[in-house]
């Protein structure tokens, strides 16, 4: 036995060898089972299958939330709300998440990037901060001072979208450089949806975020049009008009798909290549 | 050259594809974590494809190493909660069976003594890694999407563990060897009076 591989002896009494495939009906029942829950209503990067679902959970939320329940994070300061970091608690407590989420803020980088007008509502802006550890912070206050995203807010106008917070850099969760799979597009973006139907006006996605690829100064989804210039280097903001629900079934909410342009004009990014041709 | 973020841009797209991810990865998931625990194996598995659906926009291409990542730390998750759970029971001054932290026993129970030994004189990662390449045959850069390690360090704790696993494995081999000597020996001094 000494003279064997290490591979060979372990594959030898490997205790899976026994183990009969599941039959198929019960692998399908098990598998129904795990779709039958909600697709990720609070996690970045959502596409427009899972807006649908975020903005029905959000919907529900708002229910909730307009009883008057207020949590923690209600009002506070751009830096206390970083300090408090609601997505890494949230991160932090969910299983497979993988490490990273504990992120701090630095306190002197905090700064108001910019707004984005939303008609009946007002300016919208973005805070960003950078993190001790090379991430970064993010989230959108309404013009009375509330935070979207789920967190610490009682107004109707918040239709779902990232948990604020900080968080690691897409390219340190899963754009490593020793890993095999790479899945950065240059874009490391949040959403948020502003409801603005219940005073008059319609349903706002609003992206916001970093952009990784160099050169970037102009960001523009194809899809809609809506373009905007990027702030500081590498930050931007755009706000996109969405069809009002019902109107449009979930599923046929358009695609959005963020392109960053250099100086030249030249495609520096794209956050969804095969979306539409672009 | 960067691969494109796998887009979902319907419903139905979603859900062919964890259909897919699920035919393809449901056995080599189960088998991981039954080799690790057959108790728990069917909620690790269960745990995992519900990650997996609730990301699906972060499960990569080749999904497997990715998965088992999650079935990883989804076992983690339930053995520290089990060993929470003990504390209480240890609190209320009940007997409980003793647990190491990773709950290492669990894997090595069944095992030929000397293949145990071997693998429990590893430390666990380095143990992981070998056992990720062995029965789980995931590459070197695969296992390094799994722990979240680089692929540098993967190589350097495979290399180490194989030539560990072997050298504990000698040594058994040696120690019976003497063993089966003295006994011999006796026997034959026993016939021999």
């Amino acid at each position: 036995m000494a003279a064997d591989p290490p591979l060979s002896v372990l594959r030898a009494v490997d205790p899976a060898a026994r183990l009969a495939p599941l039959a198929e009906h019960e692998r399908l029942i098990l598998r129904d089972q795990a779709m039958f829950g909600p697709r990720d209503h609070v996690r970045r990067h959502a596409t427009a299958g899972r807006r649908a679902v975020r903005t029905a959970i959000a919907l529900a939320v708002l229910a909730v939330v307009a009883t008057g329940v207020a949590w923690a994070a209600g009002g506070s300061t751009p830096l206390e709300l970083f300090q408090s970091n609601p997505q890494g608690t949230e991160q932090a407590n969910t299983p497979g998440a993988g490490p990273g989420w504990d992120q701090t803020v630095v306190p002197g980088s905090v700064k108001n990037v910019g707004s984005v007008d939303i008609p009946k509502v007002g300016p919208v802006s973005f805070w960003h901060a950078a993190t001790m550890q090379g991430g970064w912070c993010a989230g959108l206050r309404l013009p009375n001072g509330d935070w979207l995203g789920g967190v610490g807010t009682a107004s109707s106008l918040d239709g779902g979208g990232t948990v604020p917070g900080c968080f690691p850099t897409q390219a340190s969760v899963i754009d490593g450089p020793d890993h095999v799979v790479k899945v950065s597009h240059g874009f490391d973006w949040e959403t948020q949806y502003v409801d603005a139907r219940s005073v008059g006006g319609r349903l706002w996605d609003i992206r916001y975020g970093e952009i990784t690829a160099p050169g970037a100064v102009k960001v523009t989804d194809i899809v809609s049009g809506a373009t905007t210039d990027v702030v500081d280097g590498n930050l931007f903001l755009l706000s996109i008009p969405e069809p009002n629900p019902p109107a449009s079934t979930p599923n046929d909410l358009p695609l959005i798909d963020l392109v960053a342009y250099d100086q030249a004009g030249n495609v520096v990014a794209n956050s969804c290549p095969y979306c539409s041709g672009g | 050259v960067p691969k494109p973020e796998t887009q979902l841009t319907t419903a139905a797209t979603a859900e062919r594809r964890f259909e897919q991810i699920h035919e393809e990865c449901f056995e080599a998931v189960r088998r991981y974590a039954w080799r690790r625990d057959p108790d728990s194996a069917d909620d690790v598995v269960a745990e995992t494809f519900l990650v997996a659906w609730r990301r699906l926009d972060e499960v990569p291409q080749e999904a497997l190493p990715w998965l088992i990542g999650v079935a990883r730390n989804v076992r983690l998750n339930l053995v520290r909660s089990q060993r929470r759970q003990t504390n209480v029971v240890e609190a209320l001054g009940r007997a409980i069976p003793s647990m190491s932290p990773a709950g290492d026993e669990l894997l090595v129970r069944g095992l030929p003594e000397p293949i145990a030994a071997a693998l429990a004189a590893l430390s666990p990662l380095d143990r992981e890694v070998l056992l990720l390449h062995a029965w789980e045959e995931l590459e070197r850069g695969e296992i390094a999407i799994t722990l979240q390690c680089s692929k540098a360090n993967v190589s350097v704790r495979l290399h180490r563990a194989k030539r560990r696993f072997e050298r504990a494995l000698q040594d058994a081999a040696a120690s019976k060897d003497a063993d089966r000597l003295v006994m011999t020996t006796s026997e034959g001094a026993n016939h021999g009076c």
